[in-house]
C-alpha cells in the first residue's frame, strides 16, 4: 500500500516540477523577447498561468505524502496518546470526503466547459485544466485512503512554509 | 426572487449605474416580485468565470462586453474586432439585428445563455506619450494588448504588443515598461492613465457594447413578468445612452483642464485600411463563414 | 448570521487540526448549499471546482513560486552564509554585534525572498549557530532571530503583499514601494531594542576586523547584495513587471550559485525544485480555497454585516483602523498571514471604502499586523520553524518574542497615525 502510494506521489511530483520549470522559462522568455529582442510574445502569459495551475494540483498528492499540508498541530499535539490515532483518522476521512466532492465538481466542469478555449491559445481547451484538477484531486483522495492509518502523512514532520 | 447580476465593471462605472436604475425600475414594475442584487468590480470573477456561473445558474445576469464571445460563441468573436464597423450605429444594427440574434442562439444552444439586450459602451482609444495620428506613429512602441487579433493588428501598425494585468498597467506606463495602451475613455480616466501618458488618440479602433446576458432558464421562469423585465431593461439602457455622452464630455473636460494629456483626432481611415486585411484573414480562420460580408451588408441605423 | 457562524466554524476546524485548504473548502461547500438552496444540485460542486482553478489562474501569483525558489536557491547555494559573514564582520566590534548582524542580514535577505520561514530555515540556523559559539544567551539569540524574520514578508518582495494586490486589485509595484520605509523603520526599531538588551545582558563585543578581512568578505557577498537592487531597479527602472522580476531573481540566484559559488549541482537544484513545487502546491491550494470561501461569504452578505457592526461602534476612521488592528492581531493568532489576507480583504473592503481609507496604506498595515501572528501561539509558524532548526523549546520562544511583539504593535500603531510613512514613497515616485 505505502509503496503504491509513493509511486503515485513521485509521479505527480515529477509532473509538478515540470510545470514549475515551464513557468520560470516562459516568464523569462517573456522578459527576454520583450526587453532584449523587442519582439513581445503573446502566449507566454497564458501558458505560464496554466502551468502554475497545473503545478499546484500536480503537487498536491506529493505534498500530502510528505506531511507538508499546512495543519495547525497545536491542538492535535495536546491529545492523549490513545486518542491520537483515531483522531487523525477522523480528520483524514473528512479530508477524503471533501476532496472527493471537489473531484466530482472538477469532473462536472470537464463537461461544462466543452468548447471553451483559452484566448491567446485558441487550440487549448479549458476542460484540459479541469481534467488535470480532477485527476490530481482523485489521486489525493486515493492517497489519503491508502495511508489512512499512518499519522505521519498528516501531521507535519518537517518545516513547512509560512504562507 | 432576488436575481444576482455580476459585472467586472466597478460600482461607480456608468454602465453599472444603469443596472442600478434597472434594479429600481424592475422592482417597482413587478411590485417586488423580482429584484436585483448587483455584484460589481469583478468580485465574482473575470469574464470567463462569470459566464460559467451564468451557465450553471449560480448567477442570473451578467453585464459584459462582446469579448465574452471568445468563450461561448467563438464563431462570433469577430463582432468585437478592430474596425469591423463603420460607425457605432452600424454596430448597434448588427447586434440588434439578425446577426446578434444568431449569436445569441448559438450561446443558448451551447451554454444556455442568451443576450437579453445590447447597450452602449463606446469606443476604445489609444494613449501614448506622443501624438498617434497615423499607424506609423506606433512603430516600436511597447503596447499593452489583451487578445490575439488586437496583437496582430497593432503589430501590423509597427507596435510591439504584449499582455499585462490591468492593475500593473499604470506603473508600467509610468516606468516605461510599456509605452502605450488602448482602453475606453472611462477606463483611461478611472485608472488615471492620462497622468502618465501625454496623448489620447481617438482611434475608435473598436466600438464596444454592453451585453446584458441572462441564463435562458431565467427567461422562461419570468413568465408574465418578462415584458416588464425587458421594458425596464431597455429604458435603463436608453438612460445609459445619454449618460455616456455626458460622462465622456465631463471626463474630457476634466482631462483637458488638468493639462496632463491632450486629445488627438487621427486619420482613422489609414488605421482601418491597415487593419482590414488582418481582420479578413482572422475572420477566415476563426469566425463563422461569411460573417464579415454579412456585417458589411448591414446598413447603419438608429 | 449564517456567514458569521460559517467563519467561526472555519476557524474552529482549522484550530482543531483539519488541513487549512480542506477546512475552507468544506465551509465553502456548506455556504454554497445554503446560498443556492439546492444542496444536491450540480451548481455547488461546479462552483467550488471553478473557484479552485480561477482564483489561482493569475499572472501576479506566479511571483509566489518564483520568490520561494529564489530564496531556496540562495539558502542551499551558499549565498545566505556569505551574506551573514559580511554583515557580521561589519558590526563585530559593537557590544552585541551579532544581534545587529542578525537583523541586518535578515533585512538584506528579505530583499530577495518573500516569506519569513525562508529566513528562519536558512539564515536563522546560521545566525543561531554563530551566536551560540560566541557565547550569546540562547533566549536573546532566539528572540532576535525570530523577530528579524518578520522583515521577510514586509520588505519587498513579499508573498503576502502579492496576495493583497490580487484581492484588492492594487498594483504590486506600488505596494512593494510603499513597504520599503515601514520595513526599514521596523528593522531600526528591532536594532534599537538589541542596543538596550546588549547593555542589560552585558553581551560580548568582538575585535576590530582588519581591512583585508572586510574586503575579502565584502567581495564574497557583493553579488548577492546586488539582488534586491536588481529586483527594485528592474521594476522601477522600466525593465520588468513584479512577476518578471521574480523570475529574473530565480535566474540570478541560479547563475550565482552554479557559476560563481559552484555550490549548486543538478541534484541539489532538483531537490530545491521539488521543495518549491511542494510549497507552491500547499500554499496556492490554500489561497484558492480561502478565496472561494471569501467570495461565498461575500454573496451571503458578510461585508455589509461587518460595515453595520463597525459603524455601530464608531464613525471615526482612526478608531475604526485601530479596531481593525485588534481584529487582525486576533485573526493572525489563528491563521497564517496569506490565507488571512485573502479572506479578510474582500470582507473589509466595504469598510475601507466607507471610511475612505487609502487602499495602499490599509494593505500595508493589515499585512504587517497579520505578520505578527507568525510569532504568537497557537499558529506562530516562525516559532515552529525555529524550534525545529535551532532546537529551542517553544515555551522559551513564546516568552522571548514578547518584547518584539510589543515593539511591532507600537510601530504599526504609529503607521496608522502617520499614513505618510507608508504613502510618501509611492507618491514621490508618482505611483500612487
Ligand atoms: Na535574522
Ligand atoms: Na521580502
Amino acid at each position: 500500500m505505502r509503496k503504491l502510494a509513493h509511486v503515485i506521489g513521485a509521479g505527480w511530483l515529477a509532473i509538478s516540477v515540470g510545470f514549475i520549470l515551464v513557468t520560470v522559462i516562459t516568464v523569462l522568455c517573456q522578459v527576454a523577447f520583450r526587453y532584449l529582442l523587442a519582439l513581445p510574445l503573446a502566449w507566454t502569459e497564458e501558458v505560464s498561468r496554466m502551468a502554475l495551475v497545473g503545478a499546484v494540483y500536480a503537487g498536491l498528492p506529493a505534498a500530502y505524502l510528505r506531511g507538508e499540508h499546512i495543519v495547525v498541530d497545536f491542538f492535535v499535539s495536546l491529545l492523549p496518546g490513545w486518542l491520537f490515532q483515531p483522531y487523525v483518522i477522523a480528520m483524514k476521512l473528512i479530508c477524503a470526503v471533501t476532496l472527493s466532492y471537489l473531484t466530482y465538481g472538477a469532473f462536472l466542469q470537464i463537461e461544462g466547459t466543452k468548447g471553451m478555449t483559452l484566448i491567446a491559445l485558441p487550440t487549448f481547451p479549458v476542460s484540459a485544466i479541469y481534467a488535470v484538477q480532477a485527476a490530481a484531486l482523485f489521486s489525493f483522495t486515493l492517497l489519503i485512503l491508502l495511508t489512512l492509518r499512518d499519522p505521519r502523512t498528516y501531521v507535519a514532520q518537517e518545516v513547512g512554509l509560512d504562507s | 426572487r432576488t436575481l444576482t447580476l455580476g459585472t467586472v465593471y466597478g460600482a461607480r462605472d456608468v454602465s453599472t449605474q444603469a443596472m442600478e436604475h434597472w434594479s429600481e425600475a424592475l422592482s417597482e414594475a413587478t411590485e417586488g416580485r423580482w429584484s436585483l442584487s448587483i455584484v460589481p468590480g469583478g468580485t465574482l470573477g473575470g469574464d470567463r468565470e462569470m459566464l460559467q456561473q451564468l451557465s450553471t445558474g449560480e448567477i442570473d445576469i451578467n453585464l459584459s462586453s462582446p469579448v465574452v464571445m471568445q468563450y461561448v460563441a467563438p464563431q462570433y468573436q469577430c463582432l468585437e474586432a478592430e474596425y469591423i464597423y463603420d460607425s457605432e450605429e452600424q454596430g448597434f444594427a448588427v447586434w440588434r439585428g439578425d446577426i446578434g440574434k444568431a449569436a445569441s442562439q448559438a450561446m443558448k444552444d451551447a451554454h444556455g445563455i442568451e443576450i437579453a439586450a445590447v447597450g452602449r459602451r463606446g469606443a476604445r482609444l489609444v494613449t501614448a506619450n506622443k501624438p498617434i495620428l497615423k499607424p506609423e506613429d506606433l512603430a516600436g512602441l511597447k503596447f499593452r494588448v489583451t487578445n490575439n487579433l488586437r496583437s496582430e493588428v497593432f503589430a501590423a501598425y509597427g507596435a510591439q504588443p504584449a499582455p499585462l494585468p490591468l492593475s500593473e498597467l499604470y506603473g508600467a506606463l509610468r516606468q516605461g515598461v510599456f509605452d502605450a495602451q488602448e482602453n475606453p475613455l472611462s477606463t483611461i480616466f478611472s485608472l488615471r492613465f492620462h497622468e502618465v501618458q501625454s496623448h489620447i488618440s481617438e482611434t475608435n479602433h473598436i466600438w464596444t457594447y454592453n451585453l446584458v446576458l441572462t441564463n435562458s432558464d431565467l427567461m422562461e421562469e419570468l413568465g408574465e413578468d418578462r415584458a416588464a423585465f425587458e421594458s425596464t431593461l431597455n429604458e435603463s439602457l436608453e438612460w445609459l445612452y445619454t449618460a455616456i455622452d455626458e460622462e465622456n464630455a465631463r471626463i474630457r473636460a476634466e482631462i483637458e483642464a488638468s493639462g496632463s494629456a491632450v486629445f488627438d483626432k487621427p486619420d482613422t481611415k489609414a488605421f482601418r485600411d491597415a487593419a482590414r486585411p488582418i481582420l479578413a484573414a482572422y475572420a477566415e480562420q476563426s469566425c463563422a463563414p461569411g460573417l464579415l460580408d454579412a456585417v458589411d451588408a448591414v446598413a447603419a441605423s438608429n | 448570521m449564517l456567514p458569521v457562524f460559517l467563519t467561526f466554524s472555519a476557524l474552529t476546524l482549522i484550530t482543531c487540526g483539519l488541513m487549512i485548504g480542506v477546512a475552507a473548502a468544506l465551509v465553502s461547500i456548506i455556504g454554497g448549499m445554503a446560498l443556492f438552496g439546492d444542496p444536491f444540485g450540480a451548481r455547488v460542486p461546479m462552483m467550488i471546482s471553478r473557484f479552485a482553478i480561477d482564483r489561482i489562474d493569475n499572472f501576479l501569483l506566479l511571483a509566489v513560486p518564483f520568490f520561494i525558489l529564489a530564496g531556496r536557491l540562495m539558502n542551499t547555494g551558499g549565498v545566505t552564509v556569505r551574506l551573514f559573514d559580511f554583515v557580521a564582520v561589519l558590526v563585530q566590534p559593537l557590544r552585541g554585534g551579532l544581534g545587529y548582524a542578525n537583523v541586518m542580514a535578515s533585512f538584506v535577505f528579505a530583499g530577495m525572498s518573500g516569506s519569513a520561514t525562508a529566513d528562519v530555515v536558512g539564515l536563522g540556523s546560521i545566525e543561531m549557530k554563530a551566536m551560540r559559539s560566541n557565547g550569546y544567551p540562547e533566549g536573546f539569540s532566539a528572540g532576535v532571530t525570530a523577530a528579524s524574520s518578520l522583515l521577510g514578508p514586509v520588505i519587498p518582495p513579499s508573498i503576502v503583499l502579492i496576495a493583497y494586490a490580487v484581492q484588492a486589485e492594487q498594483s504590486v509595484a506600488t505596494l512593494f514601494l510603499a513597504a520599503i520605509v515601514p520595513g526599514i523603520l521596523m528593522a531600526a526599531c528591532f536594532m534599537a531594542w538589541v542596543f538596550f538588551e546588549s547593555r542589560r545582558l552585558k553581551l560580548p563585543a568582538g575585535s576590530w576586523p582588519s581591512g583585508r578581512e572586510v574586503r575579502v568578505k565584502a567581495l564574497h557577498a557583493i553579488l548577492p547584495l546586488l539582488t534586491p537592487g536588481i529586483i527594485l531597479a528592474g521594476i522601477y527602472g522600466g525593465i520588468f513587471t513584479p512577476t518578471e522580476a521574480a523570475a529574473v531573481a530565480v535566474l540570478y540566484a541560479l547563475l550565482l550559485t552554479t557559476l560563481v559559488y559552484r555550490e549548486m549541482n543538478w541534484k541539489t537544484f532538483l531537490a530545491e525544485l521539488k521543495g518549491t513545487a511542494l510549497d507552491t502546491a500547499t500554499l496556492m491550494f490554500i489561497i484558492a480555497m480561502t478565496s472561494a470561501f471569501g467570495v461565498i461569504m461575500l454573496r451571503l452578505g458578510l461585508p455589509q454585516a461587518m460595515v453595520g457592526i463597525v459603524v455601530g461602534i464608531s464613525e471615526n476612521p482612526t478608531i475604526v483602523m485601530f479596531l481593525m488592528l485588534v481584529v487582525w492581531l486576533l485573526v493572525g493568532c489563528f491563521m497564517a498571514q496569506t490565507p488571512a489576507i485573502i479572506i479578510l480583504t474582500p470582507i473589509l473592503m466595504p469598510i475601507a471604502d466607507r471610511f475612505g481609507f487609502d487602499m495602499i496604506h490599509f494593505g500595508i498595515v493589515m499585512a504587517m499586523a497579520l505578520t505578527i501572528g507568525l510569532l504568537t501561539p497557537p499558529v506562530g509558524m516562525v516559532l515552529y520553524a525555529l524550534r525545529k532548526v535551532a532546537d529551542v523549546p517553544l515555551a522559551i520562544l513564546f516568552r522571548v518574542v514578547m518584547p518584539y511583539i510589543a515593539i511591532a504593535v507600537l510601530f504599526i500603531s504609529l503607521l496608522i497615525l502617520v499614513p505618510q510613512l507608508v504613502t510618501a514613497l509611492p507618491y514621490a515616485f508618482g505611483l500612487h
